[in-house]
């Protein structure tokens, strides 16, 4: 073994029993539902701003935008702004309300603002199916990942994956999971941060880099991709963050709503130090290696080839833990849905909160398995998984969620048309028009969210509303507004 | 001279404006409920709500 391998070697061992000792202690607190679901609604804001960020940021940042920066240059980071949007989004409509709602999972949500169990399944079931198809893209990732610096086979790779992050997931659930997330947050900060004073030296400078950049093509350093592109990319992220049950669950386990305002602020912040930090070190590996055989290498290289062993190390730990922690959410709000959802309200609704929990715990390690067969098949690259899947994720939510906390005439049958529609307009336009993208500019989420809103608007208002008493807790004035009908804002 | 434009230095300016602007909104924000919240108090208490 290399002196370089024995230090990465000691840092990720380090890394994961730290990891695993957070497990445990979440674990020796851990007694109820509310507990395993929600830590017990204690998460204040630089942890929960920390969490948020943690589960924004995945594979498809530290690998995908990363390589992205390095072959297209500077204007894919404003797509940053579409995300941003989408947060604030998020805290001026849908936070509030859904921490005051306080449930436990997105289903409940759903169910108890549209007064329906169908609508709570058909949510349960849309979550499960769609992040399974994202945890595909990050296992995937850290096959690749693997493979490349190691020479390590993928599937071993993903199965240490799945063994680690299923352990403090299912040990803790979200109290042990928000303090790891904490954890890889600084980890993924400390690890772009200590690459960047590598990079600035190595190439020369930010001025020496841009006019060598500029120099192989002026597109780098300006415009690769047109507004229209940015915009349209920017849209369907922003669709997809505004509406996102894995980060609208880790609400539910903050302190207040103001805990919850400032939390996505400081989530916010981190994105731009770790957005800005991923733009600056994509462009200088594109001074420093400008011919790589693949753009997703770029932050491999960067780790194993230009910083320092222990600089390197943990800057892949950081990459780690930018996968573990999105995988760490994506399990939490799956097997929530599975256990809380499917199982607790159709089969067995007098579980006991230890059923729950078991049923809850069973559920991590299957549904982590599953996308484990897919990312061997490999259907796609890693960022292109990670933009269809959001794509889905903003067609069939973003309007039950945000257009249903602001308008009160929305009910079931809408609800679930909405659902149901949004979600084929979405597969049906990616399976036919998308291929012409470039020249119509149309995206399939726009037209998945423009399907459900019709659908939404349209069937509600031919259907009874929903009973004043679900609106109560989302719309103040619900009980004197119910007999108006059709009125808009809370 | 083809080095970095105001679509590279333009965004480290965009988002500090837009960070500093939200914590702006978010403060607000929790004043105005703060505010609201203690007017509303004491009728509610009368209620029995929290």
């Amino acid at each position: 073994m290399s002196s370089d391998s024995a230090i990465f070697t000691i840092v990720v061992i380090a890394y994961i029993l730290t990891v695993i000792g957070i497990g445990l202690w979440g674990y020796v607190h851990t007694e109820t539902e509310e507990d395993f679901l929600v830590a017990g609604r204690t998460i204040g804001p630089w942890v929960g701003g920390a969490v948020l960020a943690a589960t924004q940021i995945s594979a498809g940042t530290f690998v995908g935008t990363l390589g992205r920066h390095y072959l297209t240059g500077v204007s894919w980071i404003w797509i940053w702004f579409g995300v941003w949007a989408g947060w604030l989004t998020s805290a001026i409509v849908v936070a509030p309300k859904l921490r005051r709602f306080g449930a436990l999972t997105v289903a409940d949500y759903v169910g108890k603002r549209f007064a329906s169990e169908r609508a709570r399944t058909l949510a349960a079931a849309l979550i499960i199916i769609t992040y399974t198809i994202y945890l595909t893209a990050q296992f995937q990732a850290a096959g690749e990942i693997s493979m490349a610096i190691f020479g390590i086979r993928p599937i071993y790779a993903m199965l240490a994956l799945i063994g680690s992050t299923a352990c403090y997931t299912l040990l803790g659930g979200v109290r042990s999971s928000s303090y790891v997330d904490f954890l890889q947050t600084m980890l993924m900060i400390l690890g772009l941060l200590l690459g960047l004073p590598v990079v600035m030296q190595t190439v020369g400078g930010i001025r020496a880099l841009g006019e060598y950049l500029g120099s192989i093509d002026p597109r780098i350093t300006g415009w690769w991709f047109s507004w229209r592109d940015v915009a349209a990319t920017s849209i369907a992220f922003g669709f997809t963050i505004a509406a996102a049950p894995y980060e609208m669950t880790r609400y539910y386990s903050m302190r207040d709503e103001r805990t919850v305002r400032y939390a996505i602020g400081i989530s916010i912040a981190m994105q731009a130090i770790i957005g800005s930090s991923v733009l600056i070190l994509g462009l200088g590996m594109r001074g420093i290696f400008p011919v790589l055989p693949s753009a997703d290498q770029a932050s491999s290289v960067l780790a194993s080839a230009v910083m320092t062993p222990l600089a390197g190390s943990l800057f892949l730990v950081g990459m780690i833990s930018a996968i573990m922690s999105t995988v760490n959410s994506i399990l939490i709000v799956t097997a929530g849905a599975l256990s809380h959802d499917l199982y607790g309200r159709l089969v067995n609704p007098r579980a006991t909160d230890r059923q729950l929990i078991l049923v809850n715990r069973a559920g991590i390690v299957a549904l982590g398995l599953v996308p484990v067969w897919f990312a061997l098949q490999k259907f796609g690259d890693v960022q292109a998984i990670v933009v269809e899947q959001s794509k889905f994720i903003a067609s069939f939510f973003f309007v039950p969620i945000v257009v249903g906390l602001m308008w009160r005439r929305g009910t079931r049958e809408g609800a679930v048309t909405a659902m149901g529609g949004g979600f084929l307009a979405c597969l049906v336009w990616t399976l036919t028009m998308q291929a012409s993208f470039s020249r119509h500019g149309i995206d399939a989420v726009e037209v998945g969210v423009a399907a459900s809103a019709l659908l939404f608007v349209v069937v509600s208002l031919r259907t009874p509303p929903t009973p004043a008493e679900n609106l109560a807790i989302f719309f103040e004035d619900a009980q004197t507004a119910s007999g108006r009908g059709a009125a808009f804002g809370a | 001279m083809h080095g970095f434009g105001w679509s590279f230095y333009g965004f480290f300016v965009a988002a500090a404006v837009w960070v500093t602007c939200y914590f702006l909104w978010a403060w607000g924000a929790s004043r105005r409920e703060a505010g609201a919240r203690s007017k509303r108090l004491p009728r509610a208490s009368s209620r029995g709500d929290e």
